[in-house]
């Protein structure tokens, strides 16, 4: 079966109850979790001509984004300890949340992704997320759609 | 945590990965398999202009059988790979026009807690983009799907 399964985690609600869900299938199946985060990028209007912004601003914002991340995966690492599951964690600011997913997975060697159907910009119950949508169409390894 | 697995295979290659994974896994967890798979609906071309002189009466039902006996030859092929590996597995099929509604229906007959599927049936041919029975079955399950590629 699955020795590594990568869950990604964009700290939302329902992310959250997939990263419950994922570590519980992990112990019951002896895989090894890698958690990931995708740090947003500071947003380009930040950047635009006549935005009221200073270097330090958009360090902060960044700082912020990284510290929300490393929060997120803290979290899943206490999950993954109190129920006995190896864990690791890649935080990093990939160009798109999809594209850091496939690459961690490639890089981790994960043989499984285990992941929401929607994460913080799910709105409705019918469509898939866009991120869950992009990993889904790429993904040369199994993916475990998360509801 | 998986108590009951539903793999639906339609006999291609691609479904029978899916098959092959879900075996693994229900093995792995100790929950038990549906093995299912959705027969078209026979179409009616006796009805058809034309047709009324080749086709006899019967034949409808000898093209339903036929395509019931079709089913149970791919879920007993199914079926030895879950026996192989010591799974317990029981088969059902059912007709319906979209697959998508038939799985998903026969999911929560059978209450079953996780669907595995392909990414492509027989119709896939690419690799980047996702089945679009596949697709329908993500955006309508209640319960977490599994896809396999």
């Amino acid at each position: 079966m699955f020795k590594r399964i990568l869950i990604p985690t964009d700290g939302s609600k329902v992310a959250g109850k997939a990263v419950k869900a994922g570590i519980r299938f992990a112990k019951e199946i002896g895989a090894k979790v890698v958690g990931y985060y995708a740090i947003e990028p500071v947003p380009a209007y930040y950047y635009s001509e006549g935005a009221i912004v200073d270097g330090s601003l958009i360090e902060e914002l960044d700082r912020q984004a990284k510290a929300a991340g490393e929060k997120y995966l803290d979290a899943m690492a206490r999950l993954a300890r109190a129920a006995h599951v190896r864990f690791e964690s890649v935080c990093d600011r990939p160009q798109t949340a999809y594209d850091g997913i496939a690459r961690t997975a490639r890089r981790k060697k994960c043989d499984a992704i285990f992941i929401a159907s929607h994460g913080r910009s799910g709105f409705a119950k019918l469509v898939m997320g866009s991120v869950t949508q992009k990993v889904l169409a790429h993904s040369k390894i199994p993916v475990l759609i998360y509801r | 945590m998986y108590r009951k697995i539903l793999v639906s295979t339609d006999g291609s290659r691609l479904s029978d990965r899916a098959v092959k994974e879900a075996t693994l896994l229900a093995k792995a967890v100790d929950a038990k398999l549906v093995l299912f798979h959705v027969l078209p609906p026979v179409r009616q071309p006796i009805y058809s202009e034309g047709s009324s002189a080749l086709i006899g009466i019967g034949s409808r039902s000898k093209a339903r059988k036929a395509a019931a006996a079709q089913a149970r030859r791919v879920l007993a092929a199914a079926g030895k790979k879950a026996e192989a590996a010591g799974v317990a597995a029981t088969k059902d099929y059912a007709v319906s026009a979209s697959p998508h509604d038939g799985i998903v229906a026969a999911a929560q007959k059978h209450r079953c807690d996780l669907i595995v599927m392909a990414s492509h049936g027989r119709r896939g041919l690419s690799r980047f983009l996702l089945g679009s029975e596949t697709q329908a079955v993500l955006s309508r399950a209640r319960v977490p799907v599994l896809v396999v590629r």
